[in-house]
């Protein structure tokens, strides 16, 4: 018991004792800040270990919970997204349809600009009505200015001519059909003939003798001279030339430049109605001319 | 020598947990002071001069991980083991609730001391005896599990701490 109280009696002056030293020191590193500072770097360098796994543990924790436990709400997300996905999906296919209408358009307006042609641009809206021709509807009529015989345009070449008029409707004879024809010319030959439908996407270039040269692939395009077409606009190309003995003329099919399947606007010009005015005026002038010719003689 | 180091070492790891979870985000105020319950075992386990000297040298310890003054968390300790070690024959620590409020009053105590050795220079702030308070009742919260831990080490340790005679630690 005596050793014990001793014990005690040594371990209260030794706690006093490092009380006062611990003042000491207090006091010290007061005066001296960087003595406090002394081996707390040397614990830094030690404890930034640990830090750094425990900074490795925790994201992992959290890329664990975050991305495979906590995952309430996350169907509802996904729905949501899908939703969004969906809207943005058919916006963004309305966008690819105008700008490929856009697109059609400004063909169309570049070809009017390019053959001086002044027109009215239309839109296909279904096919003849009877089904036993080949022809397509379009939806401006004489309330727009459309008249029958005019000449039907695609950028990429002819498309027919408007046989019917409504105030608000035209009906368009395609080139393809068998009553349609074309006063033509072959580019490179200058061979000339007459276009004639003969169904699906192929017309037959008639009346080319068999001393002009034409070749498969060779270019045809309108002369002009029908009064329907202007010159010089492509119809389509060569694709087979046939020469039977004993005839004057040879057969050659013309495959239609323009797809005619999938027209969707095209160009309604009053070219061919201008030149057949100018001709209407030019015979005018000459029965004129004839007529105060008789009155003079 | 061996129990010199090995109580430095659980001095370390107690600052390391500390550092730890002040680092993940855990409120200064939830953080309990695990350091003050090593002393508060010692104080019961090593009744000599030697865990003294220990307990200051824990204080020292967590001077130097604070790097703002050196001594005043030493001379807290020292403070709180000669308490403790004068008392401890008279404190039943077995008992979880004793326990706790052993702790809960020993980190209120030695952090007062601790805000007395410094009074004199900027280490004390106005939100300071909230986190005091919280840490206490952290402390106390954990403190029964954490000394019947250091109990049971010592226990195996076998006779390698001087006991009060208790069943702390083997006689």
């Amino acid at each position: 018991m005596a050793a014990r109280v001793s014990e005690r009696g040594k371990i209260a002056a030794l706690s006093f004792s490092l009380l006062c030293v611990s003042l000491l020191l207090t006091a010290y590193s007061a005066r001296h800040p960087s003595v406090a500072r002394v081996g707390t770097a040397a614990l830094s360098q030690v404890v930034s270990p640990i830090y750094a796994v425990v900074d490795f543990a925790q994201d992992s924790l959290r890329s664990l919970w975050e991305r495979y436990l906590f995952l309430v709400g996350v169907s509802h997300e996904n729905e949501m997204l899908r939703a969004r996905l969906n809207e943005l999906e058919g916006s963004r296919g309305t966008l690819v349809e105008l700008q490929s209408e856009s697109a059609r358009l400004r063909a169309l307006l570049d070809l009017g600009s390019v053959s001086e042609l002044r027109g009215v641009a239309a839109e296909v809206v279904g096919d003849e009505p009877s089904g036993w021709g080949q022809g397509v509807v379009v939806n401006k009529g004489s309330s727009h200015g459309i008249q029958v015989g005019m000449a039907v345009l695609h950028p990429k070449g002819i498309v027919g001519q408007v046989v019917a008029v409504a105030p608000n409707f035209s009906q368009v004879l395609l080139v393809t059909d068998h009553s349609s024809g074309v006063d033509a010319l072959v580019q490179e030959s200058r061979a000339r003939g007459v276009v004639e439908g003969i169904g699906a996407s192929y017309c037959e270039l008639k009346y080319v003798s068999r001393q002009s040269p034409v070749r498969v692939g060779d270019s045809i395009i309108t002369s002009g001279m029908d009064g329907v077409y202007p010159a010089g606009l492509p119809i389509g190309t060569v694709s087979k030339v046939a020469v039977e003995t004993g005839t004057l003329l040879q057969n050659v099919e013309v495959k239609v430049g323009v797809d005619l399947g999938r027209l969707e606007q095209v160009l309604v010009v009053a070219s061919g109605h201008k030149q057949s005015g100018k001709a209407a005026e030019a015979k005018k002038l000459s029965r004129d001319a004839v007529v105060r010719g008789a009155r003079q003689r | 020598m061996m129990r010199l180091a090995s109580t430095m070492l659980c001095g370390f790891v107690a600052l390391c947990s500390q550092g730890v979870l002040r680092h993940i985000g855990v409120p200064d105020m939830l953080v309990p002071q695990l350091i003050v319950l090593l002393v508060i075992h010692l104080s019961f386990a090593e009744v000599t001069t030697f865990g003294c000297i220990m307990a200051f040298l824990l204080g020292l310890l967590v001077d130097v991980s604070s790097a703002v003054l050196l001594g005043p968390w030493a001379g807290s300790l020292v403070v709180l083991f000669g308490s403790l070690a004068l008392l401890s024959q008279r404190l039943f620590i077995e008992s979880g609730v004793a326990a706790a409020c052993i702790t809960f009053f020993s980190v209120v105590a030695t952090n007062i001391l601790f805000s007395l050795l410094g009074a004199e220079y900027p280490v004390v702030t106005w939100e300071y005896p909230q986190k005091v308070l919280g840490q206490a009742l952290v402390t106390a919260m954990v403190a029964p599990v954490v000394l019947s831990a250091l109990a049971r080490r010592a226990r195996r340790k076998n006779g390698a701490f001087v006991s009060r005679g208790s069943a702390l630690t083997p006689v």
